[in-house]
């Protein structure tokens, strides 16, 4: 049974304590999103748990692996689409496993590219892509490693709502439908309600969880959802303990 | 658009060389100092041996270009591999850079005798510098806030130094590559010049010497202008070489470098 677990994580720039005791779990099939007011290290934690960062403290688990083991088991999704422009897409798709001395094939891609509609820009360079297109190749990118956890990190800044909600509805369907793992860093409370089986609310910096908020909606979630009635009160409750935890960090 | 990009240097040609006898007919300046156009040509095409010269001076260059890229290739990888080592060499680079390729060749010529190799070294020398700068500043790139995520995205997919540098840093860095190129090719064809100027008895930094103790002017001008000619033939076809490997680079323009979107 896949596994995320995230045990008393500490992490400090320095003298500069970022991250302070931080725990959740996810199992397969949900998504997690990471919500907390600006600067307070969201993008840090997520780092943490992809094993860019080394913690100074506590542990993170995927299906049992810790270290450098559970590195194999995660992938991850950047702000920005962080394709390698000189290479096509189905170049930039095939890259990851040639670097491992892996292949994957024609087939493939061409599955995964028609799944998120990009079939016709198989061999356009990243140039020929608007921002929300390059961003669904990242995912695609992500998503063709087969890894059981995908971590992405304010996967829809600069995306307009159209754009954004098409991704996020992918990201519902492929992330629960395959029974992975997601957590998404995110300064959207919207964005976050949509998307999560759970909320964790972080506090500003050093930050650690105010509340974690279950979004009791099951998964896939539909276009009808965006920005509907039904996500109205649990956004509204994160909105709350946000500033609940902004108010107890002041004093 | 075409017509005008070839349009353009003729006119300026043509404008210069017009000037050019203009002064010499109105006699503004004698002959000794400004040779009529018809004499530099002639000297052109009666200089026997003319090809030989131009390929003694290519050789040196063209050695002297590999060698000193080469070179900067390997102390530019391991400066950015070990940060320590660009401490350490980029002062003597730097010093090397400043001292001037006329005071270094007569060493060079001590160490290595009075052949081609000294000339080649000297433009060895010129052309190390260009490269090494532009290369490591280039190989950096991904470290600096605006790529950084490429950086962390090999991270991510657990790819060592050397992979790394094959497949992310040197791709990048292939715009800085080339402009460096451009400018090391210059150089060192300067540096063999100035090598032959010093100790030779062939190539064109040989011939500009030989005939400027004859006061021949017109024989130095045609010297000076074949090796200006070589200069621009040998900078097109480093852009020939960049255009072709770096294609979608130059499509995507250094908008997309920059920012790492459209």
């Amino acid at each position: 049974m896949r596994s995320l677990t995230v045990q008393n994580l500490s992490f400090a720039f320095g003298q500069l304590p970022v991250i302070d005791d931080v725990s959740f779990d996810a199992r397969a099939g949900e998504i997690i999103a990471l919500v907390g007011p600006s600067g307070c290290g969201k993008t840090t934690l997520l780092r943490c748990i992809a094993g860019l960062l080394r913690p100074d403290g506590g542990n993170v688990c995927i299906d049992g692996k810790s270290g450098r083991e559970r590195l194999a088991l995660c992938s991850f999704v950047f702000q920005r689409p962080t394709l390698l422009p000189w290479l096509t897409i189905s170049e930039n798709l095939e890259l990851p496993p040639k670097l491992r001395n892996a292949s994957i094939s024609s087939q493939t891609i061409r599955a995964w590219l028609a799944d998120f509609g990009l079939s016709a820009f198989e061999q356009s360079l990243p140039s020929q892509l608007s921002l929300g297109m390059a961003q669904r190749v990242a995912f695609v990118r992500a998503l063709a490693e087969e890894r059981p956890v995908i971590l992405l990190d304010e996967p829809f800044s600069g995306l307009d709502e159209l754009s954004k909600r098409e991704l996020a509805l992918l990201l519902s369907t492929t992330i629960a439908g395959n029974g992975l793992i997601g957590v998404v860093v995110t300064h959207s409370i919207s964005d976050a309600v949509f998307l999560a089986d759970r909320v964790v609310v972080l506090s500003p910096r050093p930050t650690h969880p105010v509340r974690t908020i279950g979004v009791s909606l099951p998964h896939p979630r539909t276009a009808g959802q965006w920005l509907g009635p039904e996500l109205v009160p649990f956004m509204r409750e994160v909105r709350t303990v946000l500033d609940e935890g902004v108010r107890t960090h002041a004093r | 658009m075409r017509l005008s990009r070839y349009l353009g240097p003729l006119v300026a040609l043509a404008v210069v060389c017009g000037v050019w006898e203009a002064v010499r007919i109105l006699g503004a300046l004698p002959p000794v100092i400004l040779p009529p156009l018809a004499d530099v040509w002639n000297a052109t095409m009666h200089e026997p041996r003319f090809a030989f010269h131009v390929l003694v001076t290519l050789r040196e260059a063209f050695v002297g270009f590999v060698l000193g890229n080469a070179l900067a290739f390997m102390a530019a990888v391991a400066m950015v591999r070990w940060r320590f080592l660009e401490t350490s060499i980029m002062p003597y680079a730097i010093a090397l850079k400043t001292t001037p390729v006329a005071a270094l060749a007569p060493i060079l010529i001590l160490w290595l005798g009075g052949g081609w190799q000294a000339n080649a070294a000297a433009a060895a020398a010129v052309a190390f510098f260009p490269t090494l700068v532009s290369l490591v500043r280039g190989l950096r790139l991904v470290d600096a806030p605006d790529h950084r995520e490429f950086r962390d995205l090999f991270a991510s997919w657990g790819v060592g130094w050397i992979k790394t540098l094959i497949y992310l840093r040197l791709p990048f860095s292939t715009p800085l590559l080339f402009s460096a190129l451009k400018v090391s090719s210059s150089l060192a064809l300067v540096g063999a010049m100035v090598g032959e100027f010093i100790s030779a008895n062939a190539g064109l930094g040989y011939l500009v010497v030989r005939y400027s103790r004859q006061l021949d002017t017109a024989h130095m001008f045609s010297a000076v202008i074949v090796s200006a000619l070589v200069g621009v033939i040998w900078y097109y076809l480093v852009e020939a070489a960049e255009l072709l490997f770096s294609r979608r680079m130059v499509d995507m323009g250094p908008h997309y470098i920059t920012t790492g979107q459209q």
